[in-house]
């Protein structure tokens, strides 16, 4: 099995459903690379399925285009659009052995007979189902229903492969598993690829980059680490990992992404930002809580920070209000003095435990903090 | 997420996942007990079969086995006489014979007329969807007498169609679309539409509108989705519709009396005949007693058929 | 999937279940004077029997007459088969060929002919050879039609056969108006219809294009009425009944060439709750007084001799001294019924 690359580009791609005041998707503009796999990830309502119902032909969008390789695929019916789509509920035919749905794509591109049982045999090898080619899909477990309709959509080579949740329904373990085996299979085959998803760690892991969407607007397109470590907006910031935001009192730049922020809590600091932030108002400090460090106050050993403590950073006292232990991170919750909570997530050690009432100084290194606007 | 979100089904359970219900009450031994309990709760619904059905039935089994006298006398005895006069008499082969065509005939045209509707009534996302399926089934709340009388009104002589081709010249003499077999069928057709419908609705449950997405996606054209997916998918539901108006067609007696002109022989019209003009019960008994019988094969044949698509 | 089973309920049983199940019972006797209980045909029947005979028994006896309405001679008789081990009827007044079947049955009683002395003054075509109740109303086959829309009314049955097609509403056998139409036709092609019933049936066979119904639905009256049909064959009494009642749209003909009778019998009840009341009931349904009244309420002929109609009567029934009468063997027609019907089916109705 082989696959074409393709190129993916989405220009200001608009769905305005009647009756509605806002469009569910706002005229977003996305490019996706040849063998690239990226991820939609946002809430619920935010416009991810719809983008991609789009993409795949399901739903005719109000304005734009959908380019895949130069060529504008508006107008042109799902039937003839070549391309791959697993569905989250799989949508496997039930009415069909597992080997009839994977054949089913050849079948309607009237592939000759012998061409589509090697196929079908080829992709469920792949999937390592080859064994239960004749079994019906009721008869399956949910992970190999998965893998069935993956097969199914990968048989056919297609131009792009579209997933819409497509591990939702899998439990946790299963899910990690998957996920590996999404994402190798994927790379193997060199299919460009478009995943919707809600799950954070989901899109981190498998995706090449990520689009994070945000009442029907891509609020950041970017690789994970990015993403994570320079979101652009303050719902990013929320939306993937857990942060801190310390108000920023005065914003000033120094080019190049570089700013000079005051505030009540760390006094003044110099950090890297979102590019062209020009006042403090709705300005704040993105502090990730697994990058600050925590000592009992009065201890004399360094704060268990996620690098080594800088020397000159500052430091903040407070008091534990909060603590819950998850095994190899504690999270905390500590007030500090200009009445803000701060989280914190400690890897933890052994007959070592901060506990609620402990009075704890808290250190920060600035080049963890990050500058996001008002947006 | 948007409006046309698919919906999420649980594919992952296998046949064999569908747990007995819970017990109603904890404790030992509560397994016989429930079972009694449940036995008991079904014994109202049994009492209510053996008084309004089973025994009637009985009573009627034994009045074909007795005889008809002369001067129309009712002989107690038991014997197969009516049995021997209906199965030899060519006629009621015939009776027999139109009876299943009406069935057939109507079924048929029920179920491809209902067919659009239902499926557009189940894929329908539109908040009015409620307000359609009762709309759809509004016509059951009207008896089916009045509407065969309204039915009288549109294919009658002087009917509506009947004046509209006369008053464009298209024919010089009324068309005969009542009184006999056609007008009777038509009627019947549209009386029984509801409940086709009704039943393709609750049997199109295996439908999911992502599976026929999922097959254009694979590159099916409208029309392959129709006959590989939708259509397969249906057919218990189609079955089941057919199945119901053949039933309710074969022991239609209403429309068939009143729009068939005297014209109409079948196994319901001869019935009643038999039992309130020529006073022949045990004939009327042994007429019932075989449609009784068409019944029983047909739903025998059903259940086979669904049984095959289930499994096939 | 989700399976639906159907419950399936023997139609053909609750068919025979509805003919037999209906009708109720008198009430409880009433004690001062007694009470008789009399079943008999419902709707225009009930109400002017009621008002003719009836009501004027109960003021002459001081006896409760109950009027006890059924569709029809069969339902009667199913009623009197179900409580034939009980019965709560005294007097049932019903076609005399499904009287002839109750009689074989058992079902009904002898009367005396001291206990009922008017019996005697019944004609001799009403009478019963074995001693049970005799008749008590005559009604014969007329055509009736549209005086709207019908410019040359009939005059016979034989102008039926030149209508228009599709105009004519004519209730088959088992219907005994189809009987008696049978009947009709064989006499006037003169044959016997007890040796060979064939040239009738062909004849009748010619009459196929002109029938718009072999089944009036709700009744011939109505479809005349409505002029749905514009001919039809009919009984005598109900026609001149509901001539009136349409205010002349339905016209009621007296055919020139045959008059065939249709024959109720009244008859007491073996094993009735009141006998004495009962035969005291027949006797009056008897009486010149009764018959009258009834003749001039509903125009059904009186079957006794000793009664005088007031001519304005007497010209819209027919007498049984009508020299015209084609006789009807009732008893001998109840073996043939479905023979005859089969016939028609065959070669008159066709499929």
């Amino acid at each position: 099995m082989s696959s074409a690359q393709a190129h993916l580009e989405l220009r200001g791609l608009n769905k305005t459903y009647p009756n509605t005041e806002s469009p569910a998707v706002d005229s977003i503009d996305l490019n996706v690379a040849e063998g690239e796999l990226v991820a939609l990830l946002g809430p619920s309502g935010c416009g991810k399925t719809t983008t991609l119902r789009m993409v795949a032909g399901l739903l005719d969008p109000s304005a734009g285009e959908i380019v895949v390789n130069g060529k504008d695929l508006v107008g042109t019916p799902v039937h003839k659009r070549g391309m791959g789509m697993v569905f989250q509920s799989y949508a496997l035919f039930p009415h069909m052995t597992v080997a009839e749905n994977v054949g089913f794509g050849l079948q309607m591109r009237k592939l000759p007979r012998k061409e589509v049982k090697d196929r079908v045999q080829e992709a469920l090898a792949m999937v390592q189902l080859d064994h239960l080619a004749q079994r019906r899909p009721a008869a399956l477990s949910g992970g190999q229903q998965q893998r069935v309709a993956l097969a199914r959509a990968l048989v056919v080579e297609p131009t792009l492969l579209l997933l819409d949740e497509p591990l939702s329904n899998l439990d946790a373990k299963l899910r990690e598993a998957m996920r590996r085996e999404i994402k190798q299979i994927q790379q193997r085959l060199g299919t460009t690829t478009l995943f919707v998803t809600h799950d954070q760690d989901e899109a981190l892991d498998m995706a090449d980059k990520i689009a994070i969407m945000h009442n029907g607007v891509i609020a950041q397109y970017a690789p994970p680490e990015e993403i994570f470590d320079r979101p652009a907006t303050r719902f990013v910031a929320t939306f993937v990992g857990k942060a801190n935001f310390i108000e920023a009192t005065e914003v000033v730049g120094r080019g190049g992404g570089r700013y000079r922020v005051s505030s009540d809590l760390l006094g003044t600091l110099e950090v890297e930002g979102v590019e062209g932030i020009e006042a403090a108002e709705d300005a704040a400090l993105v502090v990730r809580p697994h990058r600050l460090g925590v000592r009992r106050r009065g201890e004399s050993s360094a704060p268990q920070i996620g690098g080594e403590i800088v020397p000159g950073g500052p430091v903040v006292p407070g008091r534990v209000v909060d603590s819950a232990y998850t095994g190899n991170v504690r999270s905390l919750v500590v007030d500090v003095p200009d009445g803000q909570q701060i989280m914190i997530d400690e890897l933890t050690v052994r007959d070592r435990a901060l506990a609620i009432g402990d009075e704890v100084e808290i250190a920060f290194d600035p080049d963890d903090a990050f500058l996001v606007g008002s947006r | 997420m948007s409006a046309a979100k698919t919906t999420q089904g649980t594919p992952g359970a296998a046949p064999g996942d569908t747990s007995r219900p819970a017990p109603l009450l904890p404790g030992r031994g509560n397994r016989s007990r429930t079972r009694w309990e449940l036995l008991a709760l079904l014994i109202p619904g049994l009492i209510g079969l053996l008084l309004a059905f089973i025994l009637p039935v009985l009573a009627m089994f034994r009045m074909s086995l007795n005889e008809h006298g002369t001067a129309g006398a009712l002989v107690e005895t038991i014997s197969i006489a009516s049995y021997q006069a209906v199965l030899s008499d060519p006629f009621y082969w015939q009776v027999i014979w139109n009876t299943l065509v009406m069935g057939f005939g109507c079924a048929l045209a029920a179920v491809v007329l209902s067919y659009p509707l239902a499926l557009f009534l189940v894929r329908t996302t539109s908040k009015w969807k409620g307000v359609l399926i009762a709309l759809a089934i509004a016509p059951l709340l009207t008896s089916a007498v009045a509407r065969t009388f309204g039915w009288i009104a549109i294919l009658g002589d002087q009917g509506m169609i009947n004046s509209v081709l006369l008053a464009l010249g298209v024919v010089e003499t009324p068309l005969r679309m009542n009184n006999n077999m056609f007008g009777s069928t038509v009627a019947l057709v549209e009386i029984l539409m509801p409940y086709s419908i009704l039943a393709m609705i609750s049997g199109f449950g295996r439908l999911n509108p992502a599976l026929e997405e999922a097959a254009g996606s694979l590159g099916a054209s409208k029309f392959k989705v129709f006959t590989k997916v939708t259509l397969p998918l249906t057919l218990p539901g189609i079955f089941t519709g057919f199945l119901l108006v053949f039933v309710l067609a074969i022991s239609a007696f209403v429309t068939p009396r009143l729009m068939g002109g005297g014209r109409v022989f079948i196994l319901a019209t001869e019935i009643y005949n038999e039992a309130t003009q020529t006073l022949n019960w045990p004939l009327a008994s042994a007429l019932a007693m075989i449609l009784l019988v068409v019944f029983g094969l047909f739903i025998l044949l059903y259940q086979r058929a669904v049984k095959r698509i289930d499994q096939g | 999937m989700s399976r639906t089973h159907i419950p399936v309920l023997g139609a053909g049983a609750s068919i025979l279940m509805l003919a037999t199940a209906c009708g109720g019972g008198g009430g409880a006797a009433d004690e001062a004077n007694g009470e008789v209980n009399i079943l008999g045909y419902a709707a225009a029947f009930e109400d002017n029997y009621t008002a003719a005979v009836l009501d004027a028994f109960e003021e002459e006896t001081g006896i409760t007459a109950n009027f006890v309405p059924a569709q029809n001679s069969a339902e009667m008789l199913g009623q009197l088969r179900s409580e034939s081990g009980n019965p709560t009827i005294d007097v049932v007044i019903m076609d005399t060929s499904v009287a002839n079947t109750a009689i074989a049955e058992g079902l009904l009683a002898e009367l005396d002919p001291a206990e009922v002395p008017n019996v005697e003054n019944v004609v001799e075509m009403g009478q019963n050879p074995d001693g049970y109740g005799p008749a008590v109303t005559f009604d014969n086959l007329t055509i009736i039609y549209n005086t709207e829309s019908v410019t040359e009314p009939p005059a016979s049955f034989s102008d039926l056969w030149e209508v228009p097609d599709n105009s004519v509403a004519i209730p088959a056998p088992p219907d005994i108006q189809g009987i008696a139409l049978t009947v009709l036709t064989a006499d006037e092609i003169g044959a016997d219809y007890q040796q060979d019933i064939q040239p009738a049936i062909d004849r009748l066979a010619e009459l196929a294009p002109k029938v718009q119904t072999w089944d009036p639905q709700p009744d011939s009256y109505q479809l005349v009425t409505n002029d749905s049909a514009q001919y039809a064959i009919a009984w005598n009494a109900r026609s001149q009944f509901f001539s009136d009642e349409s205010g002349g749209t339905l016209g009621a003909v007296s055919p020139e060439d045959g008059i065939a009778f249709q024959v109720n019998t009244i008859n007491a009840i073996e094993n009735s709750p009141n006998p004495e009341a009962a035969t005291q009931f027949i006797d009056y349904a008897l009486s010149p007084e009764a018959q009258e009244a009834f003749a001039a309420q509903m125009f059904y002929a009186p079957t006794i001799s000793n009664v005088e109609l007031p001519a304005e009567v007497a010209e819209r029934v027919s007498s049984p001294e009508d020299p015209s009468i084609v006789e009807i063997d009732w008893a001998w027609m109840a073996d043939e019924r479905d023979g005859w019907t089969e016939l028609w089916r065959r070669h008159v109705i066709g499929g």
